[in-house]
Formats: C-alpha cells, structure tokens, sequence
C-alpha cells in the first residue's frame, strides 16, 4: 500500500514544518511519498527510513486546467492513499481523477 | 492560515490521535555526521549565521551581524557559519571582509546535504527566518530567529524555538509583508539572547 503526502508549499522551511506530521503518518501506514514543490526537500530527507521517496512536482499546480495532467501525475505514481496539507479543490479532484482510493484534504472553507 | 495550527488539527483528525507532536527528529546519516564533525572547532562554540532567506524583507542585514560577531568573540571564542545560498554570496562577502577568517567561514558553495549535518552539529542558530532554524530546532539545537516579516507559524511548534521580536512589536502582528526596518531589533539584544542560551 503506497501513502503520499502531498505538501503545497515551494519553501524549504515550510516543507520541514511538516515534517512532523509526515512521521505521524508514515507511522500508521509505513514510509511515506511526499510529493512537494519544493525542489530542495529531497536533499534533506532521502535518508530519512519514515520517507520512502521524495517527488518534487514542478508544474500542472498553477491552473485549474491543469487538473488532466495533474491526475495523470498521480495515477503514475500508483498511490493508494494521500493526504492533501492544503485547502486545493484542484488537488483533491486530481486525486479523485486518477482514483486514488482513499483522500483526505484540508477543508476548503 | 496558521500552518503549524492547521496541519496538527488535519494530522489529529485523519489518523484519530490526539496531541500530535508539533515538532520531529530530522534523520541525518552516520557518516555525513562524521564528515561534518571535522568543520567543526570543538574548543569554540560553533554559530549557525542564518545570513539568507528567501526574501530581502526578512533579512536583519550584514551590518547588524557585522557587529554582532564583533561583539561575541570579544568575549568568547566563537566560529561562525555563514548560512546562504549562492545568490546572497555578496551578504557573506561583506561580512568576510569585516571580521577575521579565522572566525567565520561561508557556506554559499556548500550543497544542502552537507549543510543539514553541520547544523545538527552546532551549539546555536541565529538568523533570519530560513530553512536553517527548521533544521536546528528538528535537530535539538536551539535556534533563535529574527523576525521581521513572517507570521509566527513558522517558529511556533518547537521548543528549541527562540523568536526576537522588533522593538514593542507584539508576536501575533508581525506578518508576511509587515517589512520591520532590520534596525528594529537591536544587536545587544540578540547577543544577550545567545548567551543566556548558552548558558555563558
């Protein structure tokens, strides 16, 4: 069972303030994917045992159009678990589009 | 949106736990542990500069870190590392050619991966709102950031989290864009503050 974490933020402190729950979450449901725009974060964590793998997503987050690609995206990385750390209607339907099964986001409101 | 607030409530309420931990342990290898070791002074106490930042609104400036390093190693023996990246290479430039190189050494040419070790190595960080202070602060290192234009999320879920505030400004009103002048906070101050953590 793959689980991602998907952070929504370009900042290296950002991505590290939640590392935290990152851990919490690898803890229930083994190491975790943290899909990130963040181009650095890799470099901090690829020892890390709680991270299975760090994916920086460098575009398709911008538009609301980009949702096609975005779930495309997704669905290559064959997770079936995501947790959304940000209110994004975009990312949540992405999510739903490449049929991850199991999705909790930020509320949107 | 307080981030820190926010992802604890989110992090609760999906795995059903309560009082989730605000803060970790950053995970760092043996051996680049071992490399780093030998950049540091063991006879001096060993300072995380935190010259850079991702904006130039946060930045408390060389001047006031000129005279800040002045100020310590007149009284004690200290090393400093001076933490940017390679396009605020002109920030450690400066500061290179006020003090001695025998107390402080830049490390704008150095990959993040080298940099992580050494922080978790160092007595203190000092600086501006960086990446760094996340890195000490996870690697139980306190860490004292000089906030001048970011909301308090960012240095509110660590213990090892030491913030210093602009004169008479209040925590809860200091914001992205507040642009407090770097002369707001006073150099004095930051040095009392390292050596009452350090225990000197």
């Amino acid at each position: 069972m793959k689980t991602a974490v998907l952070l929504s933020y370009k900042g290296l402190g950002s991505n590290l303030l939640h590392l935290s729950y990152c851990h919490q979450i690898a803890k229930k449901y083994g190491p975790v994917t943290i899909i990130t725009l963040c181009e650095n974060l890799n470099q901090v964590l690829t020892k890390d045992p709680q991270i299975k793998e760090v994916v920086y997503l460098n575009k398709y987050f911008k538009k609301f159009t980009d949702i096609f690609n975005l779930s495309n995206f997704l669905a290559e990385l064959n997770i079936d678990n995501i947790f959304i750390f940000y209110p994004s209607i975009r990312f949540f339907v992405a999510s739903k589009l490449a049929k991850i099964k199991y999705i909790k986001c930020y509320p949107f409101f | 949106m307080h981030l820190v607030n926010a992802a604890r409530r989110f992090t609760e309420k999906v795995l059903d736990i309560e009082n989730c931990p605000t803060e970790t342990r950053i995970f760092i290898d043996k051996t680049e542990k071992d490399i780093a070791s030998k950049k540091i002074i063991n006879s001096k106490k060993n300072v995380i500069l935190g010259i850079g930042s991702s904006g130039p609104t946060t930045r408390w400036g060389s001047k006031n870190y000129i005279n800040l390093i002045k100020k310590l190693i007149e009284k004690k023996d200290f090393f400093f590392f001076l933490l940017c990246g390679p396009n605020e290479k002109d920030i450690a430039d400066k500061i290179l050619k006020e003090v001695d190189k025998n107390y402080c050494m830049s490390l704008d040419n150095k990959k993040i991966s080298e940099i992580i070790p050494l922080i978790s190595l160092a007595d203190i960080y000092v600086g501006n709102d960086s990446f760094g202070h996340h890195v000490a602060s996870q690697c139980n290192i306190p860490s004292i950031i000089i906030m001048l234009d970011t909301p308090r999320a960012y240095s509110d879920y660590s213990v090892n989290q030491f913030r210093i505030l602009p004169e008479g400004v209040n925590e809860n009103d200091v914001f992205h864009d507040s642009n407090f002048s770097p002369d707001t906070i006073k150099v004095e101050k930051v040095f009392k503050k390292i050596f009452s953590l350090l225990k000197l």
